[in-house]
């Protein structure tokens, strides 16, 4: 923070001024105090309250999470209930391994892959930058979309393949061997019976993946130059820029918990033979 | 203890040999894997050596996975790198195996406070995205492999743990724990000796996935500068700094890119398999198996 050309005086000071000669103890409980009364630290790197920097940045990534979930369900449960129906015949097998396909490959080599595609070869989305989406909704959009698919063909691959495990699953039970033998249409088994029941594994798949989106989209900030919270974790943390990094870490762990618990309850007041006591 | 010779052991051997995905995905592995090996054979060219007057070469013949910004040859960069991949995998699992494994084991062994105090610590780690976790390991102790590494295997080691404490959780009634316990044999060795031999499968399975998320993981970090430095031919190095040409050269970046995800599809493709090869339940479903 001071250079390299800061004297052992110098550094005292400055151990003072931070309050570092405290102990840990001392110190933890009075950040942690601090926190909760909403003094959120400056950053060291520009000056500015840690509060306003990262309420800042968190609305954009989260335009980027929401859209690629919107995606990613709106794809998924189609393509999970048709592999599941063809089970083991070309529909499933295509969509099991561009499943893979799509978990496997990282998410900046995707990233790479739609700016080649999207952007320089079709120049129909720019590679970088941010409109904000309160003032420009179709102009953000623009702008979160190819991140946002990024991250929508690795969740794909995975609510695709907990979509197709647990239609099969449903499929093959006596309820839905019922319905047939009552003779309703198929679709009608299809979608209102066995997807409802299939759903509930995936929907706790969706919320993970929210919590592991805010992983991504670290990586992803930082190839399309977007500035979220995942960017400013990432400079924080090149920077030692400790206040940001610990406010980043914190709210980005929070999310992924909150997602996380979501989950849980969620699956727990859809099914109800699951209860906590 | 005599397992190595059992009807199981040739059971598994016997269902991995017809599982199709099991079969093409070691194949794809151990043709990495003699790549790595090979390497300074296979290579046509010096993975190192800057040849001026060839910079940006497309795909051709001679060079075909093109030329970087410095003339040098890719295809050679990047057989040059799969053993760096490679490894980078097996030492940030042997890591989370050698922290989360004791961890599991004397949980769920123990049982009721030890487990409880140790289940939140590590939920506690859980509760933090992988790579979130890894980028602040890595951030702090430099840009190196070691340090990578670290993090990454650091960032696994609370899950082996869930794995391997559930497995014992599962194991810890049965009778011949009981009987082991009966005839005076010590803690330690009913750990290591009894329940920890048959927890393999659980712990295979989730090592071979684990392997594929390590690479991609150690891939990231790399991108993102968090690894080993330039001249270094670590793919996910490659494919950040063949980023600035990806209008004109995308080969550069490009073919690293695919690399790390073959690789990390053969080893979630081979995990995948593995998971419905140790199944007990999902024998009956093929007749005759």
């Amino acid at each position: 923070m001071l250079g390299p050309y800061a004297t052992p005086e110098k550094v005292k000071i400055l151990e003072v001024q931070l309050g570092l000669e405290k102990p840990v103890l001392v110190r933890y409980v009075s950040w942690l105090w601090k926190l909760v009364q909403g003094d959120w630290g400056v950053s060291l790197f520009s000056g500015e309250p840690v509060l306003d920097l990262v309420s800042r940045r968190l609305l954009p990534s989260m335009v980027i999470v929401a859209l690629s979930i919107v995606m990613t369900v709106a794809v998924a449960i189609p393509l999970g209930v048709e592999a599941a129906v063809n089970r083991d015949r070309w529909p499933d097998l295509i969509s099991t391994t561009v499943a893979f396909l799509g978990l496997s490959i990282p998410y900046f080599v995707w990233g790479l892959i739609f700016i080649l595609v999207f952007a320089l070869g079709l120049h129909l989305l720019p590679t970088s930058g941010y409109v904000d989406i309160t003032t420009d909704p179709l102009g953000g959009l623009r702008y979160a979309f190819l991140p946002s698919l990024s991250l929508t063909v690795v969740y794909v691959a995975h609510i695709t393949r907990q979509t197709r495990s647990s239609m099969i699953d449903v499929l093959t039970s006596d309820y839905i061997r019922t319905a047939k033998a009552k003779g309703l249409s198929e679709r009608r088994i299809l979608y209102v019976h066995a997807l409802r029941n299939a759903l509930l594994p995936a929907l706790t798949v969706i919320a993970i993946d929210v919590g592991y989106a805010f992983g991504g989209i670290v990586i992803l900030e930082e190839v399309f130059a977007y500035p979220g919270i995942g960017r400013l974790a990432y400079s924080s943390i090149i920077h030692r820029d400790i206040p940001v990094i610990q406010i980043c870490v914190i709210v980005i762990a929070a999310i992924f918990v909150i997602a996380n618990l979501t989950a849980d309850l969620l699956y727990a007041y859809l099914n109800p033979r699951i209860r906590y006591t | 203890m005599l397992f190595l010779k059992d009807e199981r052991y040739q059971l598994i051997a016997r269902r991995f040999r017809r599982n199709k995905r099991a079969i093409a995905s070691s194949l794809v592995i151990i043709f990495f894997a003699i790549l790595a090996m090979l390497a300074p054979y296979l290579a046509p060219y010096d993975p190192f050596k800057f040849s001026m007057g060839e910079e940006f070469a497309a795909p051709s013949w001679k060079h075909p996975f093109g030329t970087d910004e410095f003339g040098r040859d890719v295809l050679s960069r990047v057989i040059d790198g799969t053993g760096m991949s490679l490894a980078f995998g097996f030492l940030a699992i042997a890591l989370g195996l050698v922290g989360g494994i004791p961890i599991g084991l004397v949980s769920g062994y123990l049982g009721r406070r030890v487990d409880e105090v140790v289940m939140r610590l590590t939920d506690a780690w859980i509760a933090f995205p992988e790579l979130i976790l890894a980028l602040m390991i890595a951030g702090i102790l430099g840009p190196s492999f070691r340090n990578a590494v670290l993090a990454v295997g650091v960032v696994f080691i609370p899950g082996v743990a869930r794995v391997v404490r559930s497995a014992v959780l599962a194991l810890r009634e049965l009778d011949f724990v009981r009987a082991a316990k009966a005839s005076g044999e010590s803690d330690l060795y009913i750990m290591v000796g009894e329940i920890l031999p048959n927890c393999a499968s659980p712990i295979l399975v989730e090592t071979t996935i684990r392997l594929a998320y390590a690479i991609l993981d150690g891939a990231s970090l790399s991108f993102l500068g968090l690894g080993q430095p330039p001249p270094s031919t670590n793919w996910g190095l490659m494919v950040s700094s063949g980023r600035a040409y990806l209008g004109t050269s995308p080969w550069i970046a490009l073919f690293p890119g695919l690399a790390i995800g073959l690789l990390v599809l053969s080893f979630n493709l081979l995990g995948d398999a593995m998971r419905d090869i140790l199944d007990p339940k999902v024998v009956s479903f093929r007749i005759g198996a």
